[in-house]
């Protein structure tokens, strides 16, 4: 091969990797973060609590792998390290999704403030988001969010509740509460946060 | 006489496997050069593509599904998770208003309008992106800890050292940026990015 020709073919593929190696790179990022809250969550998980309720929660997040459930995560201080550039104004719950074993049902009680949850695909696209302002009340008077995530099987849901189509098998959703004032976190996390819930379909049924 | 270990080389090798060798090398360094510019370019991206509005910058299409793929990766390196505009839009500086590094041996003061919206927050972050350690454990002010001033502006001091009413640590030397947090802003808001009315950050003192 010349050297011209070597050259030309240089400078052609130079772009062709810098593409894939930007394409790829928020996947790349996405599962070494995703795999950085599982650890976590197992973590967490493993360490015992005195209150029997959350020894019971902890037992379910080391059965499911800290996948599909929610992963409800202390406020963000200093020591955060999970995600960047962390709101410390939010308390936020993660849920890890795998899709291969059916939908999720994702619920929330929904305070006074801002809620949202959203979701992420596998590239770390953002799919949905819907908050506080989309709330439904339910049977027992309480305002709430449902949701279910599945990718795209036909299925019947429950009056209140909406179905989002999920692009990828594996992502994450972010349930995030506002905490208005340092006063209300506690009550907030009790309340509203620990019961924030992303279970399989197939659970709720049996 | 022996022969040179090159010609031995060219000896052993025909025609094609050396066409299939130098195809293998120009290849591998140009797989090696494209990645190693994706980041420099990405960063580039992040600086050129962003709306920008004084010191501010923000992103339009930040966490869309429309994003295209250098967008999402600017945000996969710089604000993972990110949501969409009508969910929040997130202001970021890494200068004053005079276009001067934020560092933690100045002190500063953030005064101006906040743009109508739910909710609002400033947050200091160090040079990792993550939240700086202080003693007072206060990482952000926002709409549920410091009242607006009557006309419906925000002054805020930041400083490592000066523990004054309404101020904000920074860290003690290190380079660090500030994230302004609109949520569910309102639609004159996301109409108007680069032009809505935002506070500046002027350097008062350096050590």
């Amino acid at each position: 091969m010349s050297k011209m020709k070597a050259l030309w073919l240089f400078l052609l593929l130079v772009p062709v990797f810098n593409l894939l190696t930007v394409w790829m790179l928020p996947t790349a990022i996405n599962q070494l973060v995703l795999h950085r809250i599982v650890q976590k969550g197992l973590q967490e998980a493993a360490q015992p609590d005195a209150s029997a309720v959350v020894q019971a929660r902890k037992a379910e997040v080391l059965r499911h792998g800290a996948v599909n459930i929610a992963l409800p995560a202390p406020r963000a201080d200093a020591s955060a390290r999970t995600v960047v550039r962390p709101s410390p104004d939010l308390l936020y719950t993660a849920c890890v999704f795998d899709l291969s074993d059916g939908p999720l049902h994702l619920q929330a009680p929904v305070p006074e403030g801002y809620l949202s949850i959203s979701g992420f695909a596998a590239d770390s696209s953002n799919f949905f988001a819907v908050n506080d302002q989309d709330a439904v009340v339910d049977a027992e008077g309480q305002r709430q969010l449902s949701l279910l995530l599945t990718l795209g099987e036909p299925m019947q849901a429950p009056a209140g509740t909406q179905v989002v189509v999920a692009p990828s098998v594996r992502g994450l959703v972010l349930f995030r509460t506002l905490i208005p004032n340092d006063a209300a976190a506690a009550a907030l996390r009790a309340n509203y946060q620990a019961r924030q819930r992303c279970t399989p379909l197939s659970e709720l049924k049996a | 006489m022996d022969a040179h270990p090159a010609q031995v080389f060219f000896m052993k090798h025909s025609l094609r496997q050396r066409l299939v060798w130098q195809c293998l090398g120009i290849t591998l360094a140009a797989a090696l050069v494209g990645a190693l510019t994706a980041k420099p370019l990405l960063r580039y991206l992040i600086d050129h593509r962003a709306l920008h509005n004084g010191p501010w910058r923000t992103s339009a299409s930040t966490g869309s599904a429309n994003a295209n793929p250098w967008e999402r990766a600017a945000v996969a390196l710089a604000g993972l998770y990110a949501l969409t505009s009508q969910e929040a839009v997130y202001y970021t500086a890494f200068t004053d208003s005079e276009g001067r590094a934020l560092r933690g041996s100045c002190e500063y003061r953030v005064l101006g309008q906040v743009p109508p919206a739910r909710w609002w927050s400033l947050t200091v972050y160090g040079a990792d992106h993550y939240l700086v350690p202080n003693a007072a454990g206060l990482y952000a002010r926002h709409a549920g800890n410091l009242p607006l001033r009557p006309e419906g502006g925000l002054d805020i001091a930041l400083s490592s050292q000066q523990e004054s009413p309404g101020y904000l640590p920074i860290p003690q030397n290190d380079q660090f940026s500030l994230t302004l947090r609109l949520y569910n802003p309102a639609a004159s808001v996301l109409e108007q990015l680069s032009a809505v009315a935002l506070p500046a950050i002027h350097r008062e003192r350096c050590a």
